[in-house]
Parts: C-alpha cells; structure tokens; sequence
C-alpha cells in the first residue's frame, strides 16, 4: 500500500488506502477527498476455526484476548502519540 | 503454481527491458568511451583522482544509485517539475549512472593496454587528434566491445534503481527484472522462472550480437 500511495502522489493520482498506512507514509503530497461513512469500512475480523488439526484452545484464548476490553483499549490508543489520531477502531462486540 | 504469464505480456516485458537497458547502454557508451579516452590519453592534475572516482563507481551498488536519482527526480526533488519519476526516461537516466562509470573504466584500462609508444607513432605519421582517437579505438575495440557488454550487463540485470525510479507500473514501467521481485514476493515461482529464463535469453542475444561483432574484428586483425 505505502508505493500505491507514493507513486500516486508522484504522479498527482487519485487512489484508495487505508488510513494507517496513509498516516505512515512519509513524503505525500495527498489529499483525502473522501472518508468514512459505511461503504468505506474495512473490518478484521476474529474467527476460531474447529478442525481437527487446529489449536482451537490457543485460538479462542487469542480470540478471548483481542476482543477483551483492555486489548481494545490499546488498540483505541495504538498510533495516537505518533500520527495524532488512532489507526483502528475497537468495535468488539458492537453491533 | 498459477497459469505461465500471457506471451502478450512476457513480449511487453522484454520490449521494455530491451529499450530501456539498450538506451542506457549506448548513451553510457557515448559518455563513456570518450571520457575513458581522456583520462587514459591525457596527462593533467586529478587525473588520478578522477580515475580513482570511476573505477569506485565501477562498484557503485544500484540501489545507491536508484534512492539518489530518486530523490532528485521526485516532486520535491531539484527535477521535480520534469515530470520523470516512474517514467521509463528515468529509468534510463538512472542505467545510464549505472553503466557509465563501467564503460569509462573499462575504456581506460583498456586506452592504456596500448603500446605506450603509439599515440606518438600516429601523431609522428600526421594524423590529426580525431584520426588519432579514431585509430586507437580501432586498435583498442576488443577491450572497448567488452567495455560496453559489461556495461550492458550491469544495467539489464539491476533491480534496485528501476523499482526505485520505475515503480514497477503494471504496462507501464514494469521490466523482467522487477516482475520477477514481484511475483517471487507473491510466492508466484512459476512466472518469475519464466520471465528469468526470458531475461538470460535477451542478455545472451545481446551479447552474441557483440560477441560477434567483437570477433571478427579479432580475426581481422590477426589476418
């Protein structure tokens, strides 16, 4: 994603990005013309898979961290010292 | 493993990496032949050191190369507002950095393989400056042909200025040598072997061409 945004801005290029790499990436002349809202969501989602062969008690233990509230308190924060605003959205458990 | 790459695509891809590295090369050639001539024919302050420059860019690493012409030719950059970063133009200025300081250094060494006493012989039997240079470079070919081969050889196989410079733009500044970091990088083997088998190919084309050329004037100068 950082050379789809450099070059873009080089080559004075409309393109899409994710917000974390747009803060991350250094030397852009860019613009954000369009954000949030609906459409523009990119979720990551946590999904346990039972088969055999899996680790499901690591998985769910991992599941269980990620989406506990102080995990998603970091991840509200991670970024913000940094780039000025947060990188991710916690939304565990939101509807 | 995925499908082979389309021929339309590998032929794309050749064309591109032929035009860019056989640009470079000959204007590297037209840079450095004369400059290699200079410092191995004439005698003044700094010759040393400026013979001592090139053959330290002999070793130059491409990717130095790429971040510098990069930074100058990015939008912010001394040449910004020429338009040339992910072009195929910059490109070729930045193989042209590359295989110069091989083609001058080459080009010395091999200006001064000569018989030390030659250029006065010439000058002694008349000949002007430009049948002079003329005549060693006739005398000098071998060496210089492998002069421009090794110069050629260099540029066509870099990867690191023209991802650099290029951007690897699908159909636009992509070359063999790019795809192949790509796909290996997608853990796509199957094209990567392709485009590399494809890349040896052309470097064996171009080089039998001067091989051949280089050659026969071995043979004429022996009858």
């Amino acid at each position: 994603m950082g050379p789809t945004l450099t070059i873009a801005s080089q080559k004075r290029a409309y393109t899409l990005s994710d917000r974390g790499t747009f803060l991350a990436t250094k030397n852009l002349d860019s613009k954000i013309l369009v954000q949030g809202g609906q459409p523009l969501q990119n979720p990551y989602h946590v999904i346990v898979v039972k088969h055999s062969g899996t680790n499901v008690g690591c998985a769910q233990a991992f599941s269980r961290w990620i989406t506990s509230a102080p995990t998603q308190r970091v991840i509200a924060s991670f970024g913000k010292r940094q780039y000025g605003q947060a990188l991710f959205h916690p939304d565990a458990g939101a509807q | 493993m995925s499908a082979p790459p389309g021929a339309a695509l590998v032929w794309e891809l050749v064309g591109r990496t032929a035009t860019v590295s056989l640009s470079a090369t000959a204007i590297a050639m037209l840079i450095g032949v004369p400059a290699g001539t200079a410092l191995g024919l004439l005698r003044f302050r700094g010759r040393r050191a400026a013979a001592t420059a090139v053959n330290t860019g002999m070793a130059l690493p491409t990717v130095v190369v790429g971040l510098v012409v990069a930074l100058v030719l990015f939008r912010s950059g001394p040449l910004g507002s020429l338009d040339l970063i992910y072009t195929v133009r910059g490109m070729i200025i930045a193989q042209v950095l590359i295989a110069a300081p091989l083609i001058t250094g080459i080009t010395i060494a091999a200006i001064q393989a000569l018989p030390e006493e030659l250029p006065d012989q010439l000058r002694a039997l008349g000949a002007n400056r430009r049948q002079l240079v003329t005549r060693l470079w006739l005398e000098a070919r071998l060496p210089l042909l492998a002069a421009v081969m090794a110069g050629f050889g260099h540029a066509v196989s870099e990867v690191g200025a023209v991802t650099m410079v290029g951007g690897n733009i699908h159909g636009q500044t992509q070359v063999l040598t790019t795809a192949i970091v790509e796909d290996v990088g997608k853990g796509d083997f199957r094209p990567a072997l392709v485009y590399g088998a494809v890349l040896l190919a052309l470097a064996f084309a171009v080089n039998a061409v001067l091989t051949s050329v280089q050659q026969r004037g071995a043979a004429w100068a022996r009858s």
